[in-house]
């Protein structure tokens, strides 16, 4: 600890007000925002067989948290809701060589409030009543990537044959999915795609978006009535009980291949104990009953 | 009773807004009677600067700090140390959102003073540390125990500036403020109005507590 920090820790606890951090053998997670419940009861059981451990878990998008990692954050091992971040935590040398593992695959769902009594499926999002649906911030939650490619393949968006993002090769309106740079498209989905479909007929239409991917499923719950969510957030009676939903089939929009990395220098014993039970059959049946689909299957 | 991680992220915002707040004592008061009493050139630029935190938004302020305190920031090439998303970290960031605060508050204390009072005790050959102990102080503390206290109340709430220099780590970095935004995302509702519901009696019953003093303050100078 530095000269300044032992200062403050000498008043804290002086204060008795030791601060939490003194306890031993932590586990310290930080999460895409989809594992909220599923990765929240897979440390429960983990905790049940470990007593002497303590998982620590923060959630947000997985972007901010890969901003956050470069920054400076401190945290033993980072899942991704895609795996480009891992990828490139590992590539700069922030992650622990060799640890990079799949753990499951997201499934997207579109989510409408119960009351609106509408049958959940793509062309229910024309009618009328929605006029604002939730997805998360595709700039840098992958869930928000998944929500667009998935409008776009229902034909509910479509590229603007102008849409322009500086230093591409290859016009926009062509490039794949994988392709798409994404960080980059911080003037908004509407400005690169053209949303007449989801707008037709109706007074007035907006896209909305949550900060990640629970924080969108919170938008749709309070707000909007309408949002593109994570299965494994739609499973959980917070939204199943108020909601219905509809579940996308794999291949209509960007995969969510979730990694998980063990980050540079915290290759403690605790945390190769939760990073090897995250892949033991008790896990992957917790991540099975949340709706991820598991690698190897 | 809210849960556990409840009390641990409130400690937590308690501590950082308690060593914010000695500190912003520690500096505040030269700093506000150099303000009340002294006039040099660049005073107002200064005092601007100060006050600056109070308009600009909380994001602005925690983006410069995230860049001044993180790995390849200013901080770390001065000091060698990165304080982003640690204890420290969220303590420097506190006293300078804190401070326009603590300093209005120090500053209405001093410019209160009866200036006959130190001119007084100056022609009667009282020396400077003697008239601070015995007639400054006696007459100014509740002011500055007020403007202390609007600081660590201000402290105890922020949200914007912690989110970005702190994140959320539990039990680490999750201020108070941060633990219910998180709740609120994980659509823990029930659970996030009974914490928010504590730190609005908290932050009530510090607020009573600073107007108090003030009135004090007020009725003191009026008996004298």
């Amino acid at each position: 600890m530095t000269k300044s920090g032992w200062l403050l820790w000498i008043l804290a606890v002086f204060l008795g007000l030791g601060p939490a951090w003194a306890q031993p053998k932590q586990v310290r997670v930080v999460a895409a925002a989809d594992l909220q419940y599923a990765l929240a009861d897979v440390a429960k059981a983990f905790e049940a067989k470990n007593p002497d451990i303590r998982v620590l878990l923060s959630f947000g998008s997985s972007g901010k948290f890969y901003t956050q990692l470069t920054q400076g954050l401190e945290a033993d091992l980072y899942f991704s809701a895609e795996k480009i971040y891992p990828e490139r935590l590992e590539k700069e040398g922030l992650a622990e060589p060799g640890t990079r593992k799949p753990y499951a695959t997201g499934r997207m769902v579109i989510w409408l409030d119960r009351r609106l009594g509408l049958n959940p499926n793509p062309e229910a999002l024309k009618d009328p009543r929605i006029t604002r649906l939730a997805i998360a911030n595709p700039v840098h939650a992958p869930y928000g990537r998944a929500a667009v490619t998935l409008l776009e393949h229902y034909g509910l968006l479509r590229r603007r044959a102008d849409a322009q993002v500086p230093g591409l090769s290859k016009p926009f309106s062509t490039l794949s999915w994988e392709e798409i740079p994404w960080e980059r498209l911080t003037r908004g989905v509407e400005a690169y795609w053209d949303i007449t479909p989801l707008r037709q007929g109706k007074p007035n239409f907006e896209l909305v978006y949550g900060e990640n991917i629970s924080q969108t499923a919170q938008l749709a719950l309070t707000a909007t009535q309408a949002g593109i969510l994570a299965l494994s957030l739609a499973v959980h009676e917070s939204l199943s009980r108020p909601g219905v939903y509809w579940l996308a089939p794999l291949e209509s929009h960007l995969t969510l291949e979730q990694d998980y990395v063990i980050l540079k220098g915290r290759r403690r014993p605790e945390v190769l104990a939760f990073y090897t039970f995250v892949g033991s059959p008790e896990a992957r049946a917790i991540f099975k009953r949340y709706g991820f689909l598991l690698p190897g299957e | 009773m809210p849960e556990p991680l409840f009390w641990t992220s409130l400690k937590l915002s308690l501590v950082v807004a308690l060593v914010a707040s000695l500190i912003l004592l520690l500096l505040g008061v030269p700093l506000a009677w150099l303000l009340a009493f002294r006039r040099f050139p660049g005073k107002s630029i200064l005092e601007a600067i100060f006050l600056l935190p109070l308009v600009l938004p909380p994001t602005v302020l925690g983006f410069y700090l995230l860049l001044f305190l993180g790995p390849e920031g200013l901080w770390r090439k001065l000091t060698g140390l990165s304080w982003a998303f640690r204890f420290e970290g969220l303590v420097f960031a506190s006293v300078l959102f804190s401070l326009p605060f603590a300093l209005t508050a120090y500053r209405e204390a001093f410019l209160a003073l009866d200036r006959n009072l130190l001119e007084v005790a100056r022609t009667l050959g009282v020396p400077p540390w003697k008239t601070w102990g015995r007639v400054v102080l006696p007459l100014v503390w509740p002011g500055l125990l007020s403007g202390t206290l609007l600081a660590f109340a201000h402290t105890l709430g922020e949200f914007g500036v912690v989110l970005m220099v702190g994140g959320s780590i539990p039990g680490k970095t999750q201020m108070v403020s941060i633990y219910i935004y998180d709740l609120v995302q994980a659509l823990r509702f029930e659970e996030a109005s009974k914490a928010a519901s504590v730190l609005l009696f908290l932050s009530l019953a510090i607020l009573v507590a600073a107007r108090t003093l003030e009135a004090q303050g007020r009725a003191w100078k009026s008996t004298t």
